[in-house]
């Protein structure tokens, strides 16, 4: 892959600064491309940490998930913990037992408070429970950046809409950056 | 071990300051001393001055810079991640949040970076 003059890659390999990346994905259909991206950036001297089928959640322990095998062209963007998510039931699957892992305290033990620790979350709903979680556990300690790709079609699976606006008003408050954020996908 | 040796010098010498005469023992104790306070104190001389601190007004002070920490939740196939590398090619184009330390710009002989680069 080719790096651009000025990118943060051709930055992160010319000085070998370092810069720690984590990704996370609960769907197992992307394993082997975590995989696959972790020993790309490997040889470029950029160090990514991979938790395939692996969800985001409050706690710690397994939770079920719920594949999307309808649309393929997007990715399966429908694949989430919610087993009422229309193209979950288009899908007609009966869900899979993965490892959870509570995000809130999981940046508390592998992050420090002079860390510049940015996180994207695109949780297909499960941000609703996690920002509030994220208060209780008073992350801005260690969080810096929090972009949010939110998903209010999901506000049908009992989301408290109220409560997770408190909880974000109340991260900005403390100093945590929550600017608009949204994937083309 | 000349530390220690040079401490005994300097504490038998000191009271004995006034009365005693100089001779050359005394003047190359005095001297070694000298060049040894000199070389404590330049190990303790910051050149880096905005190493010392760095200051995030929401953390508090911490005497050093700490890591750049991206976590992609939701991470798909790490398209997110070619976004926050810049990748020419990625799926869509987001400017993510880095640190002031963390700019091309400032690479070069007496910059931030290069500090950042002699501590790896």
């Amino acid at each position: 892959m080719p790096v651009e003059r000025g990118s943060l890659t051709e930055l992160f390999t010319d000085l070998s600064l370092s810069v720690e990346i984590f990704l996370f994905e609960a769907n197992p259909t992307f394993n082997t491309a975590l995989v696959e991206a972790k020993e790309r950036y490997d040889e470029k001297g950029i160090k990514v940490n991979i938790y395939p089928s692996t969800v985001a959640d409050l706690k710690d322990g397994t939770r079920t998930f719920y594949l999307d095998n309808v649309n393929s062209g997007n990715d399966f963007w429908g694949s989430s913990t919610h087993a009422n998510h229309p193209d979950v039931v288009k899908s007609h699957t009966n869900g899979t037992e993965l490892t959870a892992i509570n995000v809130a305290r999981w940046l508390l033990m592998n992050t420090l408070p002079r860390d510049f620790v940015v996180v994207k979350m695109d949780i297909e709903g499960s941000e609703y429970e996690i920002i509030p979680h994220m208060v209780e556990m008073k992350i801005w300690t260690v969080l810096d950046h929090l972009l949010v790709e939110w998903h209010p079609s999901t506000l049908s699976e009992g989301y408290d809409v109220e409560q997770v606006n408190a909880a974000s008003e109340i991260l900005e408050a403390r100093g945590v950056n929550m600017p608009k954020y949204d994937s083309a996908a | 071990m000349p530390i220690p040796w040079i401490c005994v010098r300097i504490f038998t010498f000191i009271p004995f300051a006034p009365v005693m005469a100089l001779n050359k023992s005394n003047i190359i104790s005095i001297v070694f001393f000298a060049v040894s306070a000199l070389l404590l104190l330049a190990t303790f001389y910051n050149h880096k001055p905005f190493r010392d601190h760095f200051q995030d007004p929401k953390k508090g002070v911490y005497p050093h810079k700490g890591r750049y920490i991206f976590v992609d939740l939701g991470a798909n196939r790490a398209d997110s991640l070619e976004v926050f590398l810049g990748h020419e090619n990625s799926k869509f184009v987001f400017d993510f949040p880095k640190p002031d330390w963390a700019t091309h710009e400032e690479a070069g002989e007496d910059c931030t970076l290069c500090l950042l680069r002699e501590d790896l």
